[in-house]
């Protein structure tokens, strides 16, 4: 979610719930203000009636209104003297046919030697309106304010945010490999200053690191190249020598061959390197087809030669990657397909905007399939690093493509789905 | 003869590439860095300049420019340890023959010297002769003696590869990274050298009724008679 509508929909729910607390609290406070009136005013006709009829107005012409009952009583008094009792009744009115809510006042009086209980009753339907309206009212000047309130603070945050969105538009864009210090735009919030302050010393260091083991890399790479071909150079013109007796012989190849490895190790680390950081970038599409058929020719004969039978069904496909990123890929997977099959196997290759699946018969792994891409994971410790398959697995994830493996039916399956599908 | 500026910074190198250079007949001069290789080039004029592009004083692609900007007919063999794709691509764009990464075989090495060599030199004979054999670089025809010998075409080149380098040992690796490129690194390409090896053997012997394919043990094999 987007963080302005985010933050609206917090103003929002904040708004909506002081909306509704607020006005639950208005409604009670006016309640009580108008009940309180009304009280007022019935005490006071309460007041007006026993000076009445202290004034000997007879009790009929009092009862004559029917807004109040006053009767004489004996004792015992159902209540204390001169106490209120003040409640809410229904009563039931000829004229509408219907029950209407009334407020009514019980009192017990003593006027001269006589006891005498008071009962008036006030209609409260004008008391509840006046306090609907008054609540409805609050209601629309509520919902004036949130609605102002949410239009401001769109408008306002999104110029607010400006610069924000625009240093993540900048990042997004920005690539250590083009070696340029990330620009971003100036803006007068302290937050988004120190910001981009950070930023852009963050990336300084970041690129600074990444050229540094750029160089680390290659000058190791350098460095281990020159001894080693010291070492194979020697040991290729100790082989000339005719005189070895057979165990010498033995370990005179036993030296070259660890030679090779380790050199060969040290180049293939190296490339891993290379793609970790990112130096192989192409952003123009190449066909994919023609390099995988010449691919496909250079090993025509390792295929032949383990009696494997090719069945590959190519059509043309673009996508941008490095060209040499796409030969380490598939020289891999083709490689792997030979390397892993059997006496007279076979190898699927299928290649279609969507997918580029090679498979083949094979011998099922020795370890967990969830580990083939990983480094060093091997079935056959000594012929292969178990590089292979993580470099392809590194080319995939920067061309922004997902491999994935299964081995299902006796054979083993590598699907690369392109991205932009 | 071929003579042929080594320019390497690492003395080791140098001297086992210039010993095996000149075991092989050539005339080697060897430098250790930039200014040195700039005034023997300035001073005399070499068939085949062997460079290591990375030298302490310098970049061995400046050397280029300039001897492009000369117009000599000094063939160049770049050699370097960094695989860095632009230097490659740099390199050969600033005339450069051919490119070996380190570490390479001395037989691959001189393998290419020839043919640079070959390549450069002008109204010299396109072919080249072992003992009666003689071999057409052009029409990739091979003759012993009256005879014709018909190869295909990875036998031809591993013939031309053991040609090039008679008396050496050849080891497996040299032979498939020659025949197959480097990414070829297969167990399984081994017993291909060997079925090629077995088919080349086969076809001399019925030719010449000769076998000049000498297996070392362990290592590889090895062009000569007896």
């Amino acid at each position: 979610m987007k963080l302005l509508t985010k933050l609206n929909l917090y103003y929002f729910f904040v708004l909506l719930v002081a909306f509704v607390i607020g006005s639950a609290i208005a409604y009670k406070v006016l309640e009580r203000a108008v009940k309180r009136g009304v009280h007022r005013v019935m005490k006071a006709e309460e007041d007006y009636i026993r000076e009445r009829i202290r004034d000997s107005v007879s009790l009929e012409i009092l009862n004559n209104d029917p807004r109040q009952a006053i009767r004489q009583i004996e004792l015992p008094l159902d209540r204390p003297l001169d106490q209120f009792d003040i409640y809410d009744t229904l009563i039931y009115r000829n004229n509408c046919g219907c029950t209407l809510p009334y407020r009514t006042l019980d009192v017990n009086r003593q006027i001269g030697s006589n006891l005498y209980k008071i009962r008036l009753v006030r209609p409260m339907v004008q008391t509840d309106d006046l306090i609907r309206r008054t609540s409805v009212l609050l209601a629309r000047v509520a919902l004036v304010v949130l609605v102002m309130l949410l239009l401001f603070n769109y408008f306002f945050s999104r110029s607010l945010l400006r610069p924000f969105y625009r240093t993540l538009e900048r990042l997004k864009k920005h690539r250590l490999t083009q070696n340029q210090p990330l620009q971003l735009p100036k803006s007068h919030t302290r937050e988004f200053e120190e910001l981009n302050a950070l930023l852009r010393q963050m990336t300084g260091r970041i690129q600074d690191d990444y050229l540094n083991l750029k160089e680390y890399t290659e000058n190791t790479a350098h460095e281990m190249q020159t001894p080693l071909t010291i070492i194979k150079a020697k040991l290729e013109l100790l082989a000339e020598v005719e005189t070895y007796t057979p165990e010498q012989s033995q370990q005179l190849e036993a030296a070259y061959q660890a030679t090779l490895r380790l050199s060969k190790l040290g180049q293939t680390l190296g490339v891993l390197t290379k793609i970790e950081n990112q130096q192989f970038q192409n952003l123009t599409p190449i066909d994919l087809q023609p390099p995988l058929e010449t691919l496909l020719q250079s090993f025509e004969e390792l295929i032949a030669l383990k009696h494997l039978q090719l069945n590959c069904k190519a059509q043309r496909v673009l996508k941008p990657i490095h060209p040499y990123l796409l030969d380490l890929l598939l020289t891999n997977l083709i490689k792997n397909s030979i390397t892993h099959n059997v006496e007279k196997g076979v190898i699927n290759i299928e290649l279609n905007p969507q997918y580029l699946i090679i498979s083949n018969t094979g011998p099922e792994l020795p370890f967990p399939p969830e580990r083939i891409f990983d480094r060093f994971a091997t079935s056959k410790p000594g012929v292969s690093f178990g590089l292979g398959l993580a470099i392809v697995q590194k080319i995939c994830e920067q061309a922004g493509w997902r491999i994935s493996y299964q081995f299902k039916g006796g054979q083993h399956r590598f699907s690369v789905a392109f991205a932009d599908v | 003869m071929l003579k042929i500026l080594l320019v390497e910074d690492d003395n080791e190198i140098g001297w086992t590439v210039e010993d095996y250079l000149k075991k092989e007949g050539y005339v080697v001069d060897r430098v250790t860095d930039y200014r040195q290789a700039d005034e023997q080039l300035y001073l005399f004029e070499y068939d085949v300049l062997l460079l290591d592009l990375n030298l302490p004083d310098g970049n061995g692609l400046d050397l280029l420019r300039q001897l492009q900007d000369n117009r000599t007919n000094t063939g160049v063999l770049i050699i370097t340890a960094k695989d860095a794709l632009e230097d490659r691509v740099t390199g050969l764009d600033l005339g450069a023959d051919d490119y070996l990464t380190k570490p390479f075989h001395l037989a691959e090495l001189n393998s290419r010297l020839k043919a640079i060599a070959r390549r450069r030199q002008f109204g010299g004979f396109n072919e080249v002769r072992w003992e009666n054999m003689i071999i057409n670089l052009d029409t990739q025809e091979i003759h012993i003696g009256k005879k014709a010998l018909d190869l295909t075409a990875k036998e031809y080149e591993l013939l031309l590869f053991f040609i090039r380098n008679p008396r050496r040992v050849l080891t497996r690796q040299a032979i498939a990274e020659h025949l197959w490129g480097s990414h070829m690194d297969l167990a399984d390409s081994f017993d291909f050298i060997y079925s090629h090896i077995k088919n080349l053997r086969k076809k001399l012997k019925e030719v010449d009724g000769e076998d000049y394919i000498k297996t070392v043990y362990g290592m590889g094999y090895k062009w000569g008679r007896g």
